[in-house]
């Protein structure tokens, strides 16, 4: 089944999205237009402002509220993966070109930017100061992880515990903040709103563990990158984090890693293989369904209606997704 | 040597905020340009939100000359260069996540969307100069005093107070020379310096760039000289105010 079934009766919301995203990011000056929708035609899953038009349908709904903050979280999602892509240096998202490769990195930094800006414009039209305090806190938080990562890289030393901070603040902290987002603005009672939150939480802990387990389970045409990129970057996961408790593997990743500069490819692809051979992948699945679980146990405190089966059918999607 | 104490407040204001473990110890201090404190200082007269509009505007500026430091490529680079310009693009997000966060405290909505269309305005004339040909220096010049000048500007047009802002930018923009012809006679390499030789010097040589921006800053302080009988009061500390002590003190980091 397709994700976007879950959702079917969002078809005609989420194009008004849609336009909003392109009318949002339209500007006279050509070079950030196309990098802009270069950007945003890409696609992508999407995934926030559907969390936040769900999220809203449990209180007032209106869209021509909602609608604006759907897609200031999309556009600052958007922002942060082209300033990523400068940071990993990757040619490729989605198997398209990056802004970077397509033009250079400053260009990359100006659309970032741009895209930012535009994104913040646009939901200054939303006047509650609490819906500021959420976003402000959480794209800190977010940067604040991506730092982490940076400071992460290549030790092998590292716990689980600082890898799961990590991921808090880089993935499930932006998804969990769209829920609230959608509650706030749709004005829904506290509990609701706390409800909604933690599904996102919970649902964006597991939807990145997914993501560490898919760079060594699929290919690189279905990932649009080679896998095994993160460990390429030396980004320790948690199916590393896994494989490192054994001796043999962990001695042969401080040995890949000895040359951070000029990774052995051969060794890397052996490396890759023994994680997705070691056991570490299952347990990694293990963990991901522990935070499915808990978004589902999240949702029982919800009203039933057409939403709250969205939110679960997207959270049973998410665990099983194949990329 | 000791700080204005206008310039001292809001500095250690800026370090405060922007004070992260991890960038402090990889990342040199951010240069605050104490010009921009005393143009916003006398354009932002008597508000009551002042120190917060100060200090949002200032990072939203540092965080843009931030990511003017990432170079265009970086195949070549070493890892700790490399390193460097991963924490150089997450610093910039990270100052504007705080100006938004410490703006969003006090509820200064108005002012969040002011910044974020001055922001908007800003990238689109810096993405028109860095890729656009200039055949005369007087264009690049006007293009880059509106550049650089741009976020003050978008503050100014929310306090009313536009009518000036010609003579704003032009003082802004001759310290700005000033500095960075200091900063060329200290052998540092600046974003500027390469943007003026990518634009306007066929010889790559420092005795050149010294040249050009000796004749720029001429430039500037002749059409700066035309204004200071015309200024409203508001602005009068700027015409007092000595362009070198401004600059001394915005070199002592």
């Amino acid at each position: 089944m397709k994700l976007a079934k879950n959702y079917a009766f969002l078809r005609r919301d989420l194009k008004q999205i849609e336009s909003t995203l392109e009318d949002t990011i339209f500007t006279d000056q050509p070079v950030l237009h196309e990098a802009s929708t270069q950007l945003l035609r890409a696609g992508g899953k999407r995934l926030r402002p559907i969390f936040v038009l769900l999220a809203a349908m449990f209180g007032n709904y209106n869209l021509s509220k909602i609608k604006k903050v759907a897609s200031a979280v999309e556009l600052i999602h958007m922002a942060s993966l082209v300033h990523d892509d400068v940071i990993d240096d990757s040619d490729t998202r989605r198997g398209k070109p990056t802004v970077k490769s397509h033009w250079d990195n400053q260009i990359a930094m100006l659309t970032g930017d741009f895209i930012f800006a535009k994104a913040l414009q646009q939901f200054t039209d939303i006047e509650y100061p609490r819906a500021h305090q959420i976003l402000s806190k959480t794209m800190v938080e977010l940067t604040i992880g991506e730092i982490e990562q940076i400071r992460d890289k290549f030790n092998y030393e590292q716990n689980f515990r600082s890898y799961l901070r990590r991921i808090r603040r880089k993935t499930a902290l932006l998804i969990s903040s769209s829920c609230q987002l959608g509650a706030v603005v749709a004005e829904t009672s506290s509990e609701t709103e706390k409800a909604l939150y933690n599904y996102g939480y919970y649902m964006g802990m597991s939807y990145q563990i997914i993501d560490d387990i898919l760079d060594f389970t699929a290919t690189e045409k279905e990932l649009g990158k080679p896998s095994g990129s993160d460990l390429l970057q030396g980004n320790i996961t948690l199916p590393v984090l896994y494989a490192m408790e054994n001796p043999q593997i962990k001695a042969s990743i401080i040995n890949l890693f000895a040359n951070k500069e000029q990774m052995n490819q051969v060794e890397l692809k052996r490396v890759v293989e023994a994680i997705a051979k070691s056991g570490a992948i299952e347990k990694a699945r293990r963990v991901s369904n522990t935070y499915l679980k808990k978004a589902y146990h999240s949702l029982k405190k919800l009203p039933n209606n057409q939403s709250k089966s969205a939110l679960e059918n997207i959270a049973n999607f998410i665990g099983n997704r194949k990329i | 040597m000791r700080q204005h104490p206008l310039f001292e407040h809001y500095t250690n204001l800026i370090h405060t905020s922007t004070k992260n473990k991890y960038l402090n110890k990889h990342l040199d201090n951010v240069f605050v340009e104490t010009e921009k404190i005393q143009a916003l200082d006398c354009l932002i007269n008597n508000n009551a939100n002042k120190e917060n509009f100060i200090l949002a505007t200032m990072l939203v500026q540092i965080a843009l000359n931030t990511h003017d430091q990432i170079d265009k490529q970086m195949d070549d680079q070493d890892i700790k260069a490399k390193k460097e310009q991963q924490l150089t693009v997450l610093a910039g997000d990270y100052y504007s996540g705080i100006y938004y966060h410490i703006l969003s405290q006090s509820s200064d909505i108005s002012f969040i969307r002011q910044l974020a269309e001055g922001i908007h305005e800003l990238t689109k004339l810096k993405t028109t100069v860095f890729y656009q040909a200039y055949d005369r220096t007087d264009r690049f010049l006007a293009d880059y005093s509106a550049l650089n000048s741009m976020i003050i500007k978008s503050v100014a047009a929310y306090f009313n107070r536009e009518t000036h802002f010609d003579f704003v930018s032009k003082w802004l923009l001759a310290i700005k020379l000033e500095r960075e012809y200091s900063r060329l006679e200290q052998g540092d390499q600046t974003f500027f310096h390469q943007l003026v030789q990518d634009k306007l010097l066929k010889q790559n040589t420092t005795k050149h760039l010294q040249n050009l921006l000796k004749q720029m800053i001429h430039y500037t302080k002749r059409e700066l000289s035309d204004y200071k009988k015309l200024l409203p009061e508001y602005l009068h500390p700027l015409t007092t105010f000595s362009v070198n002590t401004i600059l001394e003190e915005g070199l002592s980091k």
